[in-house]
């Protein structure tokens, strides 16, 4: 049996196929559409909604600082949970276990990185709970 | 029931009396045991047992990591302490919070000054590898660990006392500070260029909101913008050299990289220029964290614009941490192929003498000259790193020996002092008579006799008048150039050039405080926190000259045979080998 | 005649990495409004993303005594971990610019860098 070791560009091809694929999907799903469907422009067409809220205004508007502050508050637990992912990993190989074994000091007898592992999250979780409180102290999160 | 306007109101004023906390308690309080109560067995198999069976001193190997990072965690402990009293009692924080800061500072030499006494005494002790070769406790390291607390002590004490800063945030302003200095004592013993990457985007990253304080003022809120967007351009250069670096040698630690693109150099040439691009990419994101010629454009800038204290510590403090990084990855990581770094450092260091000098000599504003005066000495400052970087061509073990190495470190420590002294003056000066304009320092010594002669002491020494620390500096950091198998003699020449213009420049501000007539008469007297903090220059100048035998110590304890250049991991003798 | 499915080559991670980047430096350079310098920014530190975790896959089992575990054999994460790392710090660089950028706003009126020029020689 012979193994086929592809040349780069034909490995790298499915990332075409891909492309072509969704673009694919896109203009077929237009297409049909547009060959099957009514065509009656103007009227309430143009509007946002066509069945919902009347607009008051249009889209381009200042909008409040407030948003800032929250969208700020998410990121900030938005992107420190990545670090909980690789924590996890991490841990699933070095989690505290008990040793029992004759001859063994105790604990530490093993390479175990539990007890710091877990502490170490304990203070990532404190630290971030801290940021949180702080902007709750300050009236971050009132909508004034 | 009905839920009136009435309800509302009342559901309304508990929500705004901030009447969270003791809910909030009694949530934690309730989790807390719920999880205790579900996890019985867990927590004292895993959190007691251990504790209660284990002997001591195998205890405190095992966290001997975390002892030797009791600095940071002061440190640390101070901002997050600061940041409570901020929350709880806020807007009372213009004293308390200072305080707390210069308290946890001092604190936290004890650890620093215990460990070195612990690694001359018995060499092995503490040093090696932590965290996963993270961090590297080295004496150079504790030395400059040291020399940091002091300068942050200087910007603590200008902070507390400078009329500029809002009362409203002062808690938040030395918090802040805290962090940035947690963060700047890692990066002086940071051997991994993840820790290195991290560690200076949190300074930086502190450094730009901290430019940014004064609300109010336009100035400030530019300098931070344009310190924020070249410095964030430059940090993605640092993290794309990094990058380029890591997928050459396989590792992100400095001791296994020195090796390993020594070993990818051998087997293949055809990647030298590769080495080339990503040396090149990591000098463009560092050089301007030291702000050092072609990338020194944001410096004067942000000088002018932040407050003093800030802008004495940026002056001084990530300048030293940054001068380890340049220590650590440049004769250390890539001390095998220096080749290729030494002839872009040559330019650097020439561009930056030079450049330095020719606009400080037109500056009317005091801070933008002190800023184009650090450009120039950190260009004699990398003197000492291109000498030892020429050694390191031939024995890259070295020139961590070398004459350069050391001369770069002592000139760094001295710019340090030398510098905080003149910004406490400015500070000062800028107290009295509301700004730092050269017409302000005019006739200083009928205004203040004190502080003119203490600005004299410090200007002549940075302009490097023989008999005092500054000229010692140079000559170090000069000697190097001659040795030998180095000889640079037209850098040599470059540099006395410079120091002649230097001494030009600094001169100008000596005429103006002692020939020229003051713009108002009236004395003053610096209060006593001042009168304290002009102690230190004289007295590093008094022990340097006369009793030169505990500097001599500092130095010989922070140079040559004790940096780790030998990939020492002493930690395996230790059940979990250092961490 | 089986099909072996190979991985993609590195160095065309590496192509689409300098573009992105190049696109990055082009965009800080060019663009005078400080939002569009921060995108770009983005697009730079997006860049050194995938070369991290590109040459993570490159690296992968090569993993030494000392770098976060003393086990052996294990499959080296440094580069993807380097990754979140940098997509952290970009996120905290984001927040404090756009801070700074509507602080400057406030001042200034506007968020073209051409405009925000009391500070020079």
């Amino acid at each position: 049996m012979q193994t086929y070791i592809p040349p780069d560009y034909i490995s790298f091809s499915w990332v075409l196929f891909f492309g072509v694929g969704a673009l694919a999907f896109a203009c077929v799903g237009l297409g049909v559409s547009w060959l099957v469907r009514y065509k009656q422009p103007g009227g309430r067409k143009y509007e946002t909604y066509e069945c919902a809220e009347e607009p008051i205004g249009p889209a381009w508007i200042r909008f409040n600082l407030r948003y800032y502050y929250f969208a700020l508050l998410f990121l900030l637990f938005d992107v420190e949970i990545a670090f909980f992912y690789p924590w996890a990993v991490a841990f699933q190989s070095m989690k505290p276990r008990f040793s029992h074994a004759a001859g063994t000091i105790g604990f530490f007898e093993e390479y175990n990185f539990g007890f710091a592992i877990f502490g170490e999250m304990l203070f990532f979780i404190f630290l971030l709970t801290l940021a949180w409180a702080y902007a709750w102290r300050k009236g971050y999160l009132k909508w004034e | 029931m009905e839920n009136g306007p009435e309800q509302d109101r009342k559901e309304l004023r508990l929500y705004e009396a901030g009447n969270w906390f003791p809910p909030l308690m009694a949530g934690i309080l309730v989790v807390t045991g719920l999880l205790v109560y579900l996890n019985y067995e867990f927590i004292v198999h895993h959190f007691y047992l251990p504790f209660i069976s284990t002997p001591l001193e195998v205890f405190a190997s095992t966290y001997r990591a975390y002892f030797l990072l009791l600095p940071e965690m002061l440190d640390l402990a101070g901002g997050i302490l600061i940041l409570l009293m901020d929350m709880i009692r806020p807007n009372k924080n213009r004293l308390r919070a200072p305080l707390t800061a210069q308290v946890t500072l001092i604190l936290s030499y004890f650890p620093v000054i215990f460990t070195m006494y612990l690694t001359t005494r018995y060499f092995n002790a503490a040093l090696g590898q932590y965290w996963g070769g993270l961090e590297t406790i080295d004496p150079f390291s504790l030395f400059l660990k040291s020399i940091v607390l002091l300068t942050v002590n200087y910007v603590v004490v200008i902070a507390m006392r400078s009329k500029e800063l809002p009362e409203k945030f002062s808690g938040e302003f030395y918090a802040f500070l805290m962090f940035a200095v947690v963060a700047v004592e890692c990066v002086v013993s940071s051997s991994d260029i993840l820790a290195i990457f991290l560690l200076t985007e949190f300074v930086a990253i502190t450094s730009y909101i901290l430019v940014g304080w004064l609300k109010n003022r336009p100035t400030s809120t530019e300098a931070a913008l344009k310190y924020f967007l070249l410095g964030s351009m430059s940090s993605a250069f640092m993290v794309f050299g990094f990058a380029i670096m890591y997928g050459l040698s396989g590792t992100t630690n400095l001791y296994e990289m020195k090796v390993a693109l020594h070993e990818v150099r051998m087997q293949d040439p055809s990647m030298v220029p590769v080495m080339l691009l990503s040396t090149l990419f990591f000098m463009v994101g560092i050089g301007f964290k030291l702000a050092i010629a072609p990338f020194h454009m944001y410096l004067p800038d942000v000088f002018e614009g932040a407050p003093t204290a800030i802008a004495t510590f940026l002056s001084v403090t990530p300048k030293l941490a940054t001068t380890a990084v340049f220590i650590r990855v440049f004769l250390l990581g890539l001390s095998t192929v220096a080749d290729l770094w030494v002839p872009m450092m040559l330019i650097c260091a020439v561009l930056s003498m030079t450049i330095g000098n020719l606009f400080a000599i037109r500056q009317t504003n005091m801070k933008r000259f002190l800023a184009f005066s650090s450009i120039t000495h950190m260009g004699y400052m990398l003197l000492g790193l291109c000498a030892a970087g020429v050694i390191a061509k031939t024995n890259s073990n070295a020139a961590i020996q070398s004459l350069g190495y050391f001369g770069m470190l002592h000139y760094m420590v001295i710019y340090a002092i030398m510098n905080t002294g003149i910004f406490l003056i400015v500070s000062v000066v800028e107290h009295h008579s509301g700004g730092s304009h050269l017409d302000h320092f005019k006739g200083l010594v009928h205004r203040a006799p004190p502080s003119a002669y203490t600005m004299l002491v410090c200007l002549l020494s940075l302009a490097g008048i023989p008999p005092l620390a500054g000229f010692m500096a140079k000559f170090f950091v000069m000697w190097p150039l001659f040795e030998p198998n180095v000889e640079l003699y037209p850098l040599a020449i470059i540099a006395i050039l410079n120091m002649v213009v230097s001494a030009y420049i600094y001169l100008r501000i000596i005429k103006a405080m002692f020939l020229d007539k003051p713009m108002v008469e009236e004395r003053f007297y610096p209060d006593t926190t001042y009168r304290y903090a002009m102690i230190p220059p004289f007295a590093f100048l008094a022990l340097y000259l006369f009793g030169g035998y505990l500097i001599r110590w500092a130095y010989a304890y922070a140079s040559s045979s004790y940096f780790l250049t030998i990939n020492i991991y002493f930690g395996s003798s230790g059940p979990t080998g250092g961490l | 005649m089986t099909y072996q499915p190979i991985p993609v080559p590195i160095h065309f991670y590496i192509y689409l990495a300098t573009l992105l980047f190049a696109i990055g430096i082009f965009g800080c350079l060019s663009r005078r409004n400080a939002i569009a310098i921060l995108m770009s920014l983005e697009l730079m530190f997006n860049a050194c993303n995938i070369i991290l975790v590109a040459f993570c896959q490159r690296w992968g089992i090569t993993f030494t005594l000392q770098s976060f575990s003393r086990a052996q054999d294990i499959e080296s994460p440094v580069g993807q971990i380097y990754a979140v790392f940098v997509i952290t710090i970009a996120a905290a660089e984001a927040a404090v610019g756009l801070a700074l950028v509507i602080a400057a706003y406030r001042h200034y009126k506007s968020i073209n860098m051409d405009d925000i020029n009391i500070l020079k020689w």
